[in-house]
């Protein structure tokens, strides 16, 4: 029976707390001796063929009739205040029906204003318009003339803690205007009790997601039901902020989101572009498509922020940490918000005495938004490099410290429900060779052979573990209804942003209803006649998704059961469905003979003829006495070519733990897309801003540098799968933010390794490395 | 998204020039469109209309072997084709890689070696529309914000570098371009003399009048050996930071009898380095010999504050380069791949 709870999950390193309706189910948990015929195999993803032949309807194929096209008009400057705007040139354009303005959302108003006056960052957007066709759209938008007060823009963050004026938002320039701080044990005294101290000052760059397919979103209004299609995490998420934007009931609201092309963190919503769309569809009667082209997408859609991270370590000969201070600045942009740069330092390694100091702070550039495991890459990368140099100081190998150092309870005392790093260690190491590691060079050596030409390239192992904890949350929701052809068709309100959501679920559902995996049809990322279904963040989609899934094709199957017993004149529990066929226990005796190999469902209900076999699931709470750990270990090989300054990653080997497998398939894919995206963070990726303008300089692919296919090793994954049974009735944990977690601190270790030259500026450049070995043969 | 054109296909090269001047500037010349569209799009070049030669292959196509030895390639060759082409690949080696480390290979079959050579700066404040000395204003942004990218030899008002990779292994070969004035008549220049840096009046790198076309580059015959290397931030599609294009004869002993050295992503222009030459010119090329030019390069750049690390990459680059045409090895007789 459904009831409400109170009940506390992790999200993205914070603990949360709500009240929501839950359902128990009686179900035998998958744990380590549940045998199970299709979960747990490879599967291709069942839409694979629908994203490769184009068949796939993303957002920005959704063409409706008489559908108009809307272009917004953004800042060129990072501050300023708009004096006027003159829209006269731009209406004048043959095909053009609207312009936007500020002047169109009152402050007060019931959705927050789409339009700005006080422009806070490049490419913030200040007017809007519509028209016939896109190109159109775009030549008006060009036409529209706006008048600024330039002024100067607040980029520095050491300005921003010490201007009292707010500049980068209304509010201020520190997000709460104070630091979040988390204390445990006694820091200096743990200093005073270590052998060894190490304090470093590492920075990381803003990170921009750059997902495949933009934001956008098409809207339309059916009289007084509003239909929007937009690229999202959270289908239902957009329905329910739409809903209360708009004063409707959620049953008038339709959002859908059939396919997408990744959002790593930036695409909730709705966002300004969606209320655009949205106002001129209702304003003009048509339905109004709005999707952002690249440039926009890296000025104004979000990012993982830059961060100053000032960490000290102390620890004992035998490395065992004594006490860990971090000191974390954050540039979230005007008015963004970042991640818990902390979370690393807090959670993944025991040390008694803890200090962390965390400051979010404003300046004048693309707000932060969440960004695949928000806050963990930067916090490891410093972590994990501390670690590293810590290990290499005290002449000790880098995983006997960690593993001196692993934590048997998180930091707030709950004990893990289970805790793979201790494995995950060995059985790396093994599959790497790790024991083939010798101590790193001198830089002053390899400088010298260099300039003398005898050396131009060196090589290095390195490694880095990282750690999430998600095991889902309610609410959940899932419908499986059973057809009399034998298929099942699996219903939620949740969505697949491509990370291969529909075909982990369909893989759950086939197991429990008994039917092959081709039989199962999912319905997801459309809110209409769907129950609700979770937003895709945290890592929490198939860990809450699946056990709703498995909790609703276990209620249709006990239906089945029902059904086919009186078909029989057996009993409900002597019913058996393997592989779409039906089959009887043994003893069982039916009215109704059945052959040795079962009869197919399909023949059979063909004779029944309608049948009303709908099951509904609901995901009990996480259970709060025991904390999830999904655990990674990356193992890297870099060559750093001495003669141009590039660091090549020529083998790259992950070790992960997330529960149990689902679909190996998508689970490896996700990883390998983890990791690419680590090394473009580690060795490429930044958002190249004017010190002085606040203008993004590669806005473009151009210039923003991701990984390419030349830039990517082979990548070998190890899949660990340990059910984690406590935690769900799945025994499932998240995959999708671990993997990018580790990778810039294990590269770094790996440079390291190879050069004895320490890299705690990311990403590492050619003119980094460079500038380095200059400075170390000066010396 | 691209604004509104008109478009026609020239059918002789003749008309190209005078239709030009008689816009005032609003034609433009489509070949492979991978530099041309794109600036489209961005609005940082404006036309009303737009030429396509792509169709003028007779005038402008194919790889020739020239009167007495040589090689005449048209203006239209892909970058593609240049790279995989025999004769380039055997006698022009520095060229073949250069062609080959530009850009993609989508890119590569679509661009053309003309093209490449008119290509713009690819100074982000440029590209991004900033109102920048060479996109009409009267600031170069880059020589006060970032410009790890840009030039080591600032001069003029622009610190933008050449961003094209044959334009360096062309001046390393000795090329000549083949250029069609409006009147009809061909005129053939040194590339060395074409060279310029991009300015307010013309944000080109190359100097050609108004209405001109290239219609070929001009490759001297001669044995030598040659080879391009190029240092860039990932291993594939980016401009290079830095890159040097070395080609060498030598005497029948080994020893270097001529040597030109050029480097690339350095200046506004490829930027011979006579220092690195008589380095080199009577030695031969070992160990010791490839330290010492490689030291003697860059000794008057003047990095800005923010890309003095090039000085450091140019010298690694030419101890590589010339690594691989070290006297007695393969690439010394023009076999081997030196990059």
């Amino acid at each position: 029976m459904p009831r409400i709870v109170r009940t506390q999950y992790e999200y993205e390193g914070r603990m949360r707390e709500q009240i929501t309706v839950v359902e128990e189910d009686d179900l035998p948990r998958w744990g380590r001796e549940a045998k199970l015929a299709v979960v747990g195999r490879p599967h291709p993803r069942v839409d694979g063929h629908l994203r490769v032949t184009g068949a796939a309807r993303y957002t920005a194929d959704v063409y409706l009739p008489g559908m108009l096209y809307c272009k917004i008009v953004r800042s060129p400057h990072a501050r300023a205040r708009v004096l006027s705007i003159d829209a006269s040139r731009a209406l004048a354009l043959p095909g053009v029906r609207l312009v936007l303005t500020p002047d169109d959302f009152p402050e007060g108003g019931p959705v927050p204003p789409p339009l700005s006056r006080d422009v806070r960052f490049q490419g913030e957007e200040v007017a809007a318009v519509v028209a016939e066709d896109e190109e159109t759209a775009s030549d008006a938008a060009a036409l529209v003339e706006v008048e600024y007060e330039v002024l100067p823009p607040l980029l520095s963050w050491e300005k921003a803690l010490e201007s009292s004026e707010p500049v980068a938002t209304a509010r201020g320039n520190v997000h709460e205007g104070d630091p979040q701080v988390k204390e445990r044990g006694d820091p200096e005294r743990g200093f005073a009790e270590a052998d060894l101290v190490l304090e470093e000052t590492y920075t990381t760059q803003t990170e921009l997601h750059n997902a495949l397919e933009p934001h956008g979103a098409v809207a339309w209004w059916d009289g007084d039901r509003l239909h929007v299609w937009e690229s999202t995490q959270s289908v239902s998420g957009v329905r329910r902020s739409l809903a209360k934007a708009y004063g409707l009931p959620e049953e008038d609201v339709r959002v859908v989101c059939e396919f997408m092309g990744g959002g790593f963190g930036a695409k909730f919503g709705p966002y300004r572009y969606t209320h655009l769309a949205v106002f001129a569809a209702r304003r003009l009667g048509r339905p109004v498509r709005l999707v952002l082209d690249r440039h926009e997408e890296n000025l104004a859609t979000g990012n993982r922020p830059a961060t100053v991270q000032t960490l000290k370590i102390g620890a004992k000969r035998d490395g065992t940490l004594t006490a860990l201070e971090l000191t974390a600045v954050s540039l979230w942009g005007a008015g963004g918000q970042g991640g818990t740069v902390a979370g690393p330092a807090q959670v993944q390694y025991a040390c008694p005495n803890l200090r962390t100091t965390e400051y979010g702070v404003y300046v004048n550039a693309g707000p932060a938004s969440a960004f695949r495991a928000p806050g963990y890459p930067e916090g490891s990368f410093a972590l994990e490099s501390a670690l590293d140099e810590l290990a290499h100081r005290l002449g000790l190998d880098p995983i006997e410290v960690r593993r001196k150092n692993f934590p048997k309870e998180r930091p707030d005392g709950r004990p893990w429900s289970q805790n793979s790093f201790l494995e995950a260690y060995e059985v790396g190491a093994r599959a790497f060779g790790w024991d083939r590691r010798g101590p790193a060079p001198d830089p002053r050596e390899i400088a010298r052979r260099r300039e003398a030409g005898e050396l131009a390239v060196v090589r290095g192992l390195g490694m880095a573990a990282g750690m999430w904890g998600s095991a889902g949350w309610p609410p959940a929701y899932a419908w499986v209804q059973v057809h009399a052809d034998g298929t099942a068709t699996v219903t939620s309100g949740t969505q697949d942003i491509g990370t291969g959501t529909k075909t982990a679920l369909a893989l759950v559902a086939a197991e429990e209803l008994g039917l092959p995996v081709a039989a199962v049809h999912m319905r997801l990322g459309d809110t209409d006649m769907a129950p609700f279904g979770t937003g895709s963040g945290g890592s929490g989609t198939t860990s809450s998704m699946a056990p709703a899934v498995r909790a609703a094709a276990a209620d249709a199957r006990r239906q089945l059961a029902e059904l086919l017993a009186g078909y029989f004149e057996v009993r409900p529990e002597e019913i058996r469905i393997r592989e779409g066929r039906v089959h009887l226990a043994e003893g069982a005796r039916p009215s109704v003979a059945v052959p040795a190999g079962g009869v197919a469902l399909a023949e059979l209900l063909r004779d029944v003829g309608p049948i009303n076999v709908v099951g509904k699931g609901g995901r009990a709470p996480t259970p709060g006495d025991r904390a999830a750990a999904s655990v990674a270990v990356h193992f890297c090989e870099a060559a750093v070519d001495l003669e141009t300054g590039t660091v090549r990653v020529e083998r790259y080997l992950a070790v992960h733990e997330s529960g149990r497998v689902i679909n190996p398939l998508t689970m490896t894919s996700q990883i390998q897309g983890g990791i690419l995206f680590g090394l473009g963070y580690a060795l490429f990726e930044e958002r190249r801003l004017d010190p002085r303008h606040g203008w993004v300089l590669n806005a473009n692919l151009e210039s923003y540098k991701v990984a390419t296919h030349r830039d990517v090793p082979r990548i070998e994954t190890i899949l660990l799968d340990r059910p984690d049974d406590h935690l769900n009735n799945a025994a499932v944990k998240g995959i999708g933010e671990p993997p990018v977690i580790p990778v810039a601190a294990a590269v770094a270790n790996a440079v390291f390794h190879a050069t004895g030259l320490r890299f705690r500026d990311l990403p590492i450049t050619p003119a980094k490395v460079l500038a380095a070995l200059r400075e170390v043969a000066r010396r | 998204m691209m604004p509104y054109f008109t478009y026609e296909r020239a059918l002789r090269a003749e008309e190209v020039g005078p239709a030009l001047v008689a816009s005032g500037g609003r034609t433009r010349v489509l070949a492979g469109g991978t530099e041309l569209v794109p600036l489209l799009k961005d609005r940082l070049v404006k036309a009303d209309h737009l030429v396509d030669i792509r169709g003028l292959v007779d005038e402008m196509g194919g790889i020739l072997v020239g009167e007495g030895g040589g090689l005449r390639v048209g203006a239209l060759v892909t970058l593609a084709e240049l790279a995989r082409h025999p004769l380039v690949r055997a006698n022009y080696r520095a060229l073949a890689q250069a062609a080959e480390a530009t850009a993609s290979p989508e890119l590569r079959n679509q661009a053309t070696l003309g093209g490449n050579l008119l290509q713009l700066t690819r100074c982000e404040y440029f590209r991004s529309g900033a109102p920048c000395y060479l996109n009409g204003g009267q600031v170069c942004f880059a020589a006060e914000g970032r410009h790890e990218r840009h030039s080591i030899y600032p001069r003029g008002t622009s610190v933008s570098v050449n961003p094209s990779d044959p334009a360096t292994a062309l001046l390393a070969a000795d090329a000549s371009l083949e250029i069609l004035a409006p009147s009809g008549a061909t005129r053939t220049v040194p590339i060395a003399e074409a060279l310029k840096d991009p300015d307010h009046d013309d944000p080109r790198f190359l100097a050609l009048g108004e209405g001109e076309l290239i219609v070929a580059v001009v490759l001297p015959p001669g044995e030598r050996a040659s080879a391009y290397a190029k240092a860039m931030e990932r291993a594939d599609w980016s401009f290079a930071l830095a890159s040097v294009a070395v080609s060498l004869a030598f005497d029948g002993e080994g020893r270097v009898a001529d040597a030109r050295v050029v480097l690339g992503g350095v200046a506004g222009t490829p930027r011979r380095e006579p220092a690195v030459e008589a380095a080199l010119t009577g030695r031969r090329v070992d160990r010791a010999a490839v330290v010492r030019a490689a030291q003697a390069a860059c000794q008057d750049a003047r990095p800005l504050p923010g890309n003095g690390y090039k000085v450091e990459l140019v010298r690694g680059l030419l101890r590589r380069a010339l690594s691989g045409l070290a006297s007695g090895s393969e690439g010394a007789t023009g076999r081997a791949s030196a990059v």
